[in-house]
């Protein structure tokens, strides 16, 4: 069953004034009348006896040691974000390489007759599939090492 | 923040945290490790050049929010629903006296209800900063450290009656 509660209008006062130990007559006076606000004032009371016992039993750690910690993460994030550029780069040379390759193997190489100077161009189309094939590999190699890279990274 | 200023805030500091921390969760190797990352995270968003307004707050929010991750994980965190609450009936000023010992009953309060006590009357942050804190509501604040007193003073009073009834 839910139960309508009543907030007493001097709560908040009564709350600044508990923690400022700052009492008006006014308020001592409703305090004494109000249950609510009494309960209120009897409470942050208790709980501040009760945190200066807990506070004298506190460690004390050595803050040099949060520090050198802090700074150690800190490099790891550089490292992590570096890692994923370096990554990123690579996987973008994977996919112009294979996507080049892809497209010259079915439309040929380029007609580029005019630019290369003579027996260039046969040249090239001689040594075409060997390229090709070490482009393949070369491309297959480093997504390879990509998926394996990212595995790595998000295991750390 | 560099590392004087740094040592200085962390020995006014690391006491109070600890013991909000400690508690909260009634563990002193959970409080050491929660207070102890909470620094960590302090320094690392000072190295990312971001400064705070009040240092100390935002300690205390990360302490709460790593508190939060901890209960989540271990499926024990006490979502308050502001109106379902296990309310006592109307405690009389006079009966206050009964109380025999305020540590004992204040480990009894939901984890909730003990960080919104300290929060409120130890560290004496107000209820939007404590809402912040705490992921509450501002306005649910209020309510919820009403039935957090009146839980307390409930169980104060059934600890009161225990060992009258003892004697």
């Amino acid at each position: 069953m839910k139960r309508a509660i009543q907030l007493c209008k001097y709560e908040a006062a009564v709350e600044k004034a508990a923690n400022l130990n700052q009492w008006t007559e006014k308020l001592q006076t409703h305090v004494q009348s109000c249950s609510s606000c009494a309960t209120l004032r009897e409470t942050a009371h208790e709980m501040r006896e009760l945190a200066r016992d807990s506070i004298t039993v506190a460690p004390e750690p050595d803050s040099k040691l949060l520090v050198l910690q802090a700074h150690l993460r800190e490099q790891q994030e550089q490292r992590r974000k570096q890692r994923m550029l370096v990554n990123m780069s690579m996987a973008a040379c994977a996919i112009a390489s294979s996507t080049g390759l892809m497209l010259s193997s079915i439309y040929g190489a380029p007609q580029t007759n005019a630019a290369l100077p003579n027996g260039a161009l046969e040249t090239l189309q001689n040594t075409l599939p060997s390229s090709w094939a070490f482009c393949l590999l070369l491309a297959t190699l480093a997504v390879a090492w990509i998926v394996f890279e990212s595995g790595a990274t998000e295991q750390n | 923040m560099d590392e004087d200023n740094f040592t200085i805030f962390y020995k006014q500091t690391f006491p109070h945290l600890w013991a909000y921390v400690f508690r909260v969760t009634q563990d002193r190797s959970l409080a050491d490790e929660i207070a102890q990352e909470s620094f960590v995270r302090l320094l690392q968003e000072g190295t990312k050049g971001r400064e705070f307004t009040n240092q100390r707050s935002y300690v205390f929010a990360i302490a709460s929010n790593l508190m939060r991750e901890y209960w989540r994980r271990s499926m024990r965190f006490e979502e308050l629903p502001v109106e379902e609450q296990d309310v006592p009936s109307v405690i009389k000023n006079e009966d206050v006296d009964t109380r025999i010992d305020f540590a004992e009953s204040y480990k009894k309060l939901s984890d909730m209800q003990r960080a919104l006590l300290w929060l409120a009357y130890v560290e004496r942050c107000d209820h939007s900063e404590i809402a912040g804190m705490l992921n509450l509501k501002k306005n649910s604040v209020r309510v919820l450290l009403y039935r957090a007193r009146e839980k307390m003073q409930a169980l104060l009073m059934r600890g009161g009656l225990k060992g009258e009834a003892k004697a």
